[in-house]
């Protein structure tokens, strides 16, 4: 993967966080310290994002519950598009899909029953307005060599973000083909917000001062500064 | 943090990194204590840089490495810090060394104590809600406001700028250590090749000394960190393998996000 493509997607992503630090101001408060986070999040969060927010609530005591063996997450390398964040489905309303890219769950935390602590209302607001957002095209390349095109589009619910998706994404390498395919999935922007959750910080490996200016946390630092 | 001060928020490039603070403040009146809290905090950071730094051939570390220099000679500092690395690197069963390539290396370390001081310095001064972020290791204190957690996005290690958890932190540590850090390989002592199991270890605990050393020892291991995270008491670990699939500890969903699936 080019360094050009790292700095778009650092960019996209970084607009994505910079717009969702405009638009969802953190407003629900967490009544959870270190403890229950899935719990907490789903209970402090009114809106329709309970699908995400109940299956993780669900899935959390079955995978602690045998505290022996830590969950594997065993997704195969399914069938996503190439897409820069794989929220697959143009999702136009703010529901949240719950299974992003994988078809074949294998198995890692079966859901247990539908019957999670955390009263699972859909509640689907009444009049929500949906606006999409679609961005320009952008070629996607290092030094001479294109790599392919990338247009995001973001759909707005009420003016929070709530999915996040390619339109068009570079396929012409196919390493950059198939780095969507990775098993542990990249937060689409509906966890983010299931979360109720504008990120404060970013921990990754350490980055030089270079890489900095092109990461999610400059973006970060550069919104609240 | 209702008709709230904006957070104090200052970047510094220190330690061949960048460190982000991130201080809130209950109102307009505590910004200049806290900035020279942070001040503060950012002299140390250099001064520890100048003290450690294996890049800087007159560094007390560098000297000592070459034996030009005693470690009774030394600040306290460097002393403390390789006994630490010691109890790391027993608490690890050897994955965690504070030499790399033969020469005396506790930069394994001494980001994540540096960090955590930082931290201290700005408790000390008052500060009851901050995080400071160096370089991806964070100490963060008191949520970022009353009742609410630190959100912190653990990076993907697989494509840059995308997330693949979120943890939640009131009081914590959150390090991530992954396979190539700022271009060098993490090598496994024992064979002393580059460990490539996993991208990626992230380690939640309460300190970041100890969380940042553990993800960085995990990452040696590779294979076999997965079951020392499991039963390491009190740190949390989220790992995502080379191949993409990731594993975590039984604890881990209390503290931070899993896939859905």
């Amino acid at each position: 993967m080019g360094r050009f493509v790292s700095v778009l997607v650092a960019t996209v992503t970084g607009l994505v966080v910079l717009l969702s630090f405009k638009t969802a101001p953190a407003k629900a408060p967490h009544p959870v310290a270190l403890a229950g986070l899935v719990p907490g999040v789903a209970s402090a969060l009114p809106e329709s994002s309970a699908p995400v927010s109940s299956a993780a609530a669900s899935s959390a005591p079955a995978s602690s519950a045998p505290a022996s063996s830590a969950p594997v997450s065993s997704v195969p390398v399914s069938s996503a598009p190439a897409t820069v964040a794989p929220s697959t489905a143009p999702a136009t309303k703010s529901s949240v899909p719950t299974a992003k890219a994988s078809p074949t769950p294998t198995k890692s935390t079966a859901k247990p029953t539908p019957k999670p602590t955390v009263t699972p209302k859909p509640t689907p607001k009444p009049s929500s307005t949906t606006k999409t957002v679609t961005g320009s095209a952008v070629t996607v390349g290092e030094g001479r060599r294109v790599f392919g095109v990338v247009q995001v589009r973001l759909t707005l619910t009420n003016g929070k973000i709530t999915s996040v998706s390619a339109v068009q994404a570079p396929d012409a390498d196919p390493h950059s083909a198939q780095i969507s395919q990775f098993s542990i999935p990249i937060l689409g922007q509906e966890v983010l917000s299931a979360q109720g959750a504008s990120i404060n910080a970013v921990s990754g490996a350490t980055y030089t001062s270079n890489a900095y200016a092109q990461s999610v946390q400059a973006a970060l630092d550069a919104a609240k500064a | 943090m209702t008709d709230a001060a904006k957070p104090l928020v200052h970047v510094e490039h220190v330690m061949g990194t960048v460190v982000s603070f991130d201080v809130r403040l209950a109102d307009e009146t505590a910004r200049a204590p806290m900035r020279a809290a942070v001040a503060d905090a950012v002299s140390w950071l250099h001064r520890v840089d100048d003290v450690f730094s294996t890049y800087q051939p007159d560094s007390q570390v560098s000297r000592l490495g070459r034996g030009e220099l005693r470690l009774a000679d030394c600040d306290d500092d460097v002393a403390e810090v390789l006994e630490l690395c010691a109890q790391v690197g027993r608490e690890s069963a050897g994955y965690f060394s504070s030499t790399f390539g033969g020469n005396l290396d506790p930069t394994g370390l001494v980001k994540g104590w540096a960090i955590q001081r930082a931290s201290e310095l700005l408790s000390s001064a008052g500060s009851t809600h901050h995080l400071v972020n160096g370089g991806g290791d964070i100490q963060a204190v008191g949520g970022n406001a009353p009742g609410m957690p630190w959100q912190i996005g653990i990076a993907h290690p697989l494509q840059r700028g995308a997330l693949a958890s979120v943890v939640q932190l009131t009081d914590g540590a959150v390090a991530t250590s992954g396979t190539a850090e700022r271009g060098t390989h993490v090598l496994d002592p024992f064979t002393g090749q580059p460990a490539v199991a996993l991208a990626s270890v992230t380690v939640v605990g309460l300190d970041l000394i100890r969380s940042d050393a553990y993800a960085t020892a995990a990452i040696a291991m590779g294979d076999r960190a997965r079951e020392w995270v499991e039963g390491l008491g009190g740190y949390e670990g989220f790992a995502v393998a080379a191949d993409g699939r990731g594993w975590w500890t039984s604890g881990y969903p209390r503290v931070g996000s899993i896939p859905a699936t």
